[in-house]
């Protein structure tokens, strides 16, 4: 179902759409919760605060192209406030691998599964070792797909300081995936000599 | 073998290829001719001139004596060239380099797998039983608070994520807290004439010459104690007063309890000033009549 017929339903009252709806974007708002705070507990938290707000909001989402970036503007702004309240920052060290949880199966085996699931760990590992502004910059427009403007605003940084700083953290991101990956992209063991 | 033809077969020269007839012939005349010598050096990357050892790129070679290697210039646009955004030339000219340098080459490919790789993360799963809390709550939710609450909550939320509110808030705190409490500074514009009255000013001499008083001068006091230090000085002035310290002292009902609420020295004038206030408020007692008793001074009378 198209996002704004379904966003016309759940205004409406609709309880499957609201469903339907939660189910749609609950994996992506809890995977910006989980970058921000680092913590399942703590991005399930936030994860239901944001929905809460959503369901009171319906009213003033006009058109389904502006829900993603207010979506994506909520889950950050919830998470930087349970970040506040927590008086914690944001992981800048490793992340315990074993508490990132992964998707379901990209491949039809397990060992696919795995080495899709470790190449996105290195990755997220890589993120961590970034400074924060690159580290929220990549998020935002590389892996949520936000444009360069909405960013801009989100972030309050001039839309020119977003552009070049978003291609300075790719390159950043590409050398540090090429350190911690012990023999190339696709490694076929990258779990062997990674530190 | 002439430089023309020596220049021909140095590449093949380099690589061992030639026959043994041609590199016979090659190296009798690198011993006859120094400007091939020398040639045969910078192709190698071991010349007298300087160039790096065993390097066996000669564009390599050139470019760091020259422009400097590209590969900054590479990192500039590997992005673009990435999202397939570069003009054909520069296209051209970029993957020329990455051919050729393999760092430039490993970085442009991690590029490319991240960007293909990292919208694959925006979507992590979450943990079983969330989308059922979700809903079990956002259904409670429905029956709290009105719209308009929740607006106004959420504005308070994005106003105090504001930097400057902090500071905004303390200025707006601290204009009220003057408007409530007033201007302490002027404590005295409020302060019982009762007790303003009371205050007397004693001047000393100088200690060689021992403590000398002169009658106590009460001061009428009018508003703000600039004013009233003012007076005094001229008062002092009139009574002839010796250079000392000048003194200000406050009764607190017993003659002997004489606290110095002024000294030149000391520059305590407005944490005295509030004491002045706060006995003002504390005590309202009517403290009209004569001065203190000259014997609560320490003063030898000259």
């Amino acid at each position: 179902m198209e996002l704004a017929i379904l966003l016309a339903r759940c205004r409406g009252g609709d309880e499957l759409a609201w469903e339907a709806l939660v189910r749609r974007f609950q994996a992506r708002v809890y995977g910006i919760a989980y970058h921000y705070t680092g913590r399942a507990e703590d991005a399930q938290d936030v994860a239901q605060e944001v929905f809460v707000h959503v369901y009171r909001s319906l009213d003033r989402v006009l058109d389904a192209e502006g829900f993603l970036p207010w979506l994506v503007r909520l889950c950050r702004n919830a998470s930087i406030d349970h970040l506040r309240r927590r008086k914690a920052r944001p992981p800048a060290s490793d992340i315990d691998a074993q508490e990132v949880p992964y998707l379901a199966a990209a491949g039809p085996n397990p060992e696919e599964q795995w080495l899709a699931d470790s190449r996105r760990r290195l990755i997220y590992r890589a993120l961590q070792g970034l400074s924060e502004l690159s580290r929220e910059i990549l998020l935002l427009r590389e892996i949520q797909g936000l444009a360069h403007a909405d960013i801009a605003s989100m972030l309050k940084v001039p839309l020119g300081t977003i552009k070049s700083r978003a291609n300075r953290a790719r390159l950043e991101l590409a050398q540090k995936v090429l350190e911690l990956s012990p023999r190339g992209a696709h490694d076929p063991n990258p779990g062997a000599g990674m530190p | 073998m002439s430089c023309d033809r020596f220049e021909q077969v140095l590449d093949r020269l380099l690589a061992g290829s030639l026959s043994v007839a041609e590199r016979v012939e090659a190296e009798i005349h690198l011993e006859g001719c120094r400007r091939c010598r020398q040639l045969e050096q910078i192709a190698r990357g071991a010349a007298e001139t300087g160039l790096p050892n065993g390097s066996p790129d000669l564009a390599r070679s050139i470019l760091e004596h020259t422009s400097g290697r590209a590969c900054d210039r590479l990192r500039d646009l590997a992005c673009a060239l990435a999202d397939g955004e570069l003009q054909d030339e520069e296209r051209q000219l970029a993957g020329l380099h990455l051919e050729h340098c393999t760092p430039c080459s490993e970085l442009f490919q991690a590029l490319v797998e991240l960007k293909q790789e990292l919208p694959g993360m925006a979507e992590l799963k979450p943990p079983a039983g969330f989308s059922a809390a979700v809903l079990q709550v956002t259904t409670s939710a429905r029956r709290e608070a009105p719209s308009w609450w929740f607006g106004f909550k959420e504005r308070l939320a994005v106003w105090t994520r504001q930097p400057r509110f902090t500071l905004e808030a303390a200025y707006l705190g601290t204009l009220l807290l003057v408007a409530v409490l007033g201007n302490p500074v002027k404590v005295l514009d409020r302060t019982s004439p009762y007790v303003l009255s009371a205050l007397q000013v004693d001047v000393r001499g100088t200690w060689e010459a021992g403590v000398r008083s002169v009658p106590p001068q009460w001061i009428e006091w009018g508003t703000g104690a600039a004013v009233q230090l003012q007076d005094v000085s001229e008062r002092l002035a009139q009574a002839g007063a010796a250079r000392g310290a000048l003194v200000i002292r406050l009764l607190q009902g017993d003659p002997a309890t004489w606290e110095t609420v002024y000294s030149p020295a000391a520059g305590a004038l407005q944490s005295s000033l509030s004491s002045l206030s706060a006995f003002t408020r504390e005590s309202g007692k009517a403290l009209l009549g004569s001065g203190p008793n000259e014997t609560a001074a320490p003063a030898t009378k000259k």
